[in-house]
């Protein structure tokens, strides 16, 4: 699909490529996966860990006792105190995987991701629900943000339906690098995903 | 401040490919042993959320023996022992206590001999007490980072200052800078040298040794000394590593240590920028030589607390992303969401992933039902079937292979196995069991076998939500039938014939009821609905006997089981997502149907009683079948009977020549001196139906 709005592939492998050029020199994770020969192939990945602390409106509000499992009961020991030990705020792991592909029919970049609130990614993820109320507002519905098969991996991810793309593309048409004046739009949606202040340079 | 210092724990997170390494190195190189190995574990610094704490990371790199394999330019490093006990009891009977002591002896040790001096990172050593079940992909671990219970106490002389107030910016560059350069075992502990404008970095050593010469000869060659860490906390307190470091400093230089400030850099951000610094101070002990010497006469303690907030292992199950039949689930599970999410958001998908199916017959109708059953994501199949996959079934009947007729499986297997390998996740179960038939005479030699098929076939239907009637003749239909009434369990009948089938839900059964329902009724509720038997005035009989094969044999045409089999199962979901339930009105006439008739009106639309289809012009009715007072498989006296004489009561329905006639009422009605009359008057009614659907 071409016309306005859209960006060829080769605008978004090199707006990708700038990206990660970016994302190396501030050591922010993320990545070029997959064939770049083929369009539609290679995409922007990045996968973090981090601890949450719980606050209102988050993922954590709600502590799932992690990987629950009966047995946990059975170790719970006692024991010396330790008169130096400072107490700490209980936080919580999260797991969170974004990618950023280029959908061929649409002719613009979409949004893959997956977040798990646990250690391991693949352990106790993130609903889609869960997804849809923590957008801001929490105005998606699933016509929205839904989940999907991913195109390349052929696992399930959530996406945000590139088929309002268009008009956001459009918004930033002046934009030199569309993909991060995309993607920093359409991040909030994304599990709250933060771009780092640097990517901006990229775009003027 | 009058409080002394405390220090926050930390936190050490495992990676996935940590365990996955784990297990192979379990398998190929450690087997059974018991011993410690050596991992190494890290602080990445590459974090963006750096408002929280920045976890101790295990993953397959821990285990690589050569640091260099990888690049750990972006990390601290951190260097740990690892005790994985074979067996989960011997996991469970280590003394957490005595483990720490004298597992993390070395950290003691490294300080006393002053090894630590030149290879910080034993300060920060942490240990592993782990138990793996690698059959269920379990974990148990649990992670210590070792320091003695006693420490010499210490007072805040001023509050703690971030770099940019301790520093001038140039510093602040140079400190980034010259942590960002350090091998990344030496980012755990250094020292910082500010001498002049010039701030230099040393390792511990060339710091302690600063101290000591600089006591002995009154004179300063630094100005200002301070001695680094990196923490990986981000609260207010400093972080765990510096009470090694407060040892280390106790232990070589004392005189320094009791009566100085000593000002410490916690290095914390990726790139230094949210480092602190503090300023303290020890408490006045009469007898300092005294509070050095018993320094390491402490227990050792530095276990961290799991994210339940207690003192205790944690324990990961791995299965769901390790196993590689749950992975496929969660494909499979998408593709119902999507109808879910896209078109029908209050569609119960948990309800009919839990449903129980019983499927009697495992031919053409019971594989082509079990496909589509899996389509629709249910979990739970138990065939039964008594015969065996022949060459002429495979083509027909969607489960089987050629293979399996080589084999001449039974079907009931063979089919179990056929889903099992299409969704290695399901529960599915196959049983080989003759059903008793009426008509079918039960000699003396089968007695055994028929009282053992009864009570298997009454387990089955006891613990299944629906029964599925998928049987190749009539009389087999009927026990199920009763068994279905009697329980009180959903059934669906599917019979075809050459070019013609019959899909139907069989009514609901209150026995207690023997009055007929109102005929008058448009649409009947499913209390007044019919069972497969409800139409006969004959009961069923020995369809076998005298027949040919090609007569015994249902010959239909090949498309025909898959639309009957496909609207059974539709209907079935249909009546599952109606509010009523089993119970919802039939569905006869088409036209004027409100979307706001809720009693007739589904989630996923109406719920007709019996769909009669045909090839031969490609029709569909929709036809209901009230329930009949004097059935021969659902009425009052006939559930009556079978509660009541089971056993017994099975026999003579096989044994007994119109035993269910007479206990139905049945002859009674053949005998009405006004039959003609009678059947004249239902003759009427069915052709007003008729009618009704040609309109």
């Amino acid at each position: 699909m071409d016309g306005p709005g859209t960006i060829t592939w080769d605008e978004f492998l090199e707006n990708a490529e700038r990206f990660v050029e970016m994302s190396c020199q501030i050591s922010d994770g993320w990545e070029l996966r997959g064939d770049k020969k083929v369009p539609g192939e290679a995409y922007v990945a990045r996968k973090q860990k981090q601890y949450i602390r719980s606050s209102g409106n988050s993922i954590n509000d709600r502590p799932t006792p992690r990987y629950s499992d009966d047995s946990a009961d059975d170790f719970d020991f006692v024991l010396k105190q330790d008169p130096f030990e400072a107490s700490c705020p209980i936080e919580w792991p999260l797991v969170t995987e974004h990618h950023v592909l280029w959908s061929m029919s649409y002719g613009v970049p979409i949004l893959y991701f997956n977040g798990w609130k646990s250690d391991f990614a693949g352990i106790n993820p993130i609903s889609m629900e869960e997804a849809q109320s923590l957008a801001r507002n929490g105005e998606l519905k699933y016509k929205d943000l839904s989940q999907a098969i991913h195109p390349i991996l052929g696992t399930p991810f959530l996406h945000l339906h590139p088929c309002m793309s268009h008009e956001l593309l459009q918004m930033t048409s002046n934009s030199k690098n569309k993909l991060v004046s995309w993607l920093s739009t359409v991040a909030p949606a994304a599990l709250n995903l933060k771009l780092r202040c640097e990517y901006c340079q990229l775009t003027i | 401040m009058s409080k002394f210092v405390k220090f926050s724990k930390l936190r050490s997170t495992t990676d996935s490919t940590f365990w996955a390494k784990f297990v192979e190195l379990k398998i190929d190189k450690f087997k059974l042993d018991e011993k410690s190995i050596s991992i190494w574990g890290s602080y990445g610094l590459q974090s963006l959320n750096e408002d929280n704490s920045n976890p101790l990371t295990l993953d397959f790199t821990s285990f690589n023996e050569d640091l260099e394999t990888v690049d750990n330019s972006l990390s601290v490093l951190c260097c740990g022992r690892m005790i994985n006990t074979n067996t989960f009891e011997a996991f469970r009977q280590i003394n957490p206590e005595k483990f720490i002591d004298s597992m993390g002896k070395d950290v003691i040790n490294s300080i006393q001999d002053g090894t630590a001096l030149q290879s910080p990172w034993k300060l920060s050593l942490f240990l592993v007490l782990a138990y793996s079940d690698l059959k269920k992909y379990k974990f148990y671990y649990w992670v210590a980072h070792p320091t003695p219970l006693k420490l010499p106490e210490m007072y805040y002389e001023e509050s703690p200052k971030s770099i940019n107030e301790e520093f001038a910016a140039k510093h602040v560059e140079d400190l980034c800078q010259g942590f960002l350069q350090l091998d990344s075992r030496t980012k755990n502990y250094f020292t910082v040298l500010l001498s002049g404008d010039k701030m230099t970095i040393v390792d511990l050593a060339a710091g302690v040794k600063a101290i000591n010469t600089n006591s002995e000869k009154q004179s300063q060659s630094y100005n200002e000394i301070y001695f680094a860490f990196y923490d990986p906390c981000a609260t207010s307190n400093p972080g765990w590593p510096l009470r090694n470091l407060l040892c280390l400093l106790c232990w070589h230089c004392p005189t320094y240590y009791f009566s100085k400030v000593i000002k410490f850099i916690s290095i914390r951000g990726n790139k230094t920028q949210k480092s602190l610094v503090f300023a303290l101070k020890s408490k006045q002990y009469e007898n300092y030589k005294c509070e050095r010497d018993s320094l390491f006469l402490s227990n050792l303690v530095g276990w961290e607390s799991n994210l339940n907030d207690k003192l205790g292992p944690t324990i990961v199950n791995l299965s769901d992303m390790m196993d590689p039949t749950k992975l496929s689930d969660r494909a499979v599970n998408l593709n119902l969401k999507l109808m879910k999410w896209r078109l029908v958001p209050d569609l119960d998908l948990e309800k009919i992933y839990n449903l129980k199916c019983l499927l009697l017959g495992a031919g053409t109708l019971g594989c082509a039902v079990a496909r589509i059953l899996l389509g629709w994501g249910v979990n739970n199949i138990t065939f039964v079937d008594n015969s065996n996959v022949s060459h002429s079934n495979t083509v027909r009947q969607s489960l089987y292979s050629h293979q399996d007729a080589v084999k001449h499986k039974h079907k009931a297997y063979a089919a179990k196995d056929a889903v099992l390998n299409i969704r290695p996740s399901i529960n599915a179960e196959g049983v080989i069991l003759h059903i008793p038939m009426p008509g079918h005479v039960v000699g003396e030699s089968m007695l055994d076998s028929t009282k053992k098929s009864l009570e298997k076939l009454e387990e089955l239907v006891e613990n299944s939500d629906v029964v599925f009637l998928l049987l190749d003749s009539r009389e087999a239909r009927w026990l199920p039938t009763v068994l279905c009434a009697a329980k009180n369990k959903i059934a669906i009948n599917a019979a075809l014939g050459f070019d013609s089938y019959t899909v139907q839900r069989h009514g609901t059964r209150n026995f207690t009821n023997p009055i007929s329902p109102d005929l008058e009724t448009r649409n009947p509720r499913g209390m007044d609905l019919g069972c497969y038997f409800c139409n006969d005035v004959t009961q069923p009989g020995n369809s076998q006997t005298d027949r040919t094969l090609d007569q015994q044999c249902t010959v239909s045409r090949p498309g025909l089981s898959q639309i009957a089999a496909g609207l059974a199962v539709e209907l079935l979901i249909t009546l599952l997502q109606h509010p009523l339930g089993i119970e919802a009105e039939a569905l006869v006439r088409r036209d004027n149907i409100s979307p706001s008739d809720t009693d007739l009106v589904g989630l996923l639309g109406c719920v007709p009683h019996t769909i009669r289809g045909s090839l031969w012009n490609y029709d569909t009715h929709l036809t209901i079948t009230h329930r009949f007072t004097s059935c021969t498989a659902c009425s009052v006296p006939i559930i009556a009977e079978y509660k009541n004489r089971g056993l017994r009561f099975v026999l003579d329905t096989c044994n007994v020549p119109n035993y269910l006639e007479k206990l139905s009422g049945l002859e009674q009605i053949l005998k009405r001196p006004d039959l003609d009359e009678l059947c004249y008057a239902l003759d009427n009614t069915s052709d007003d139906d008729e009618d009704d659907k040609k309109i």
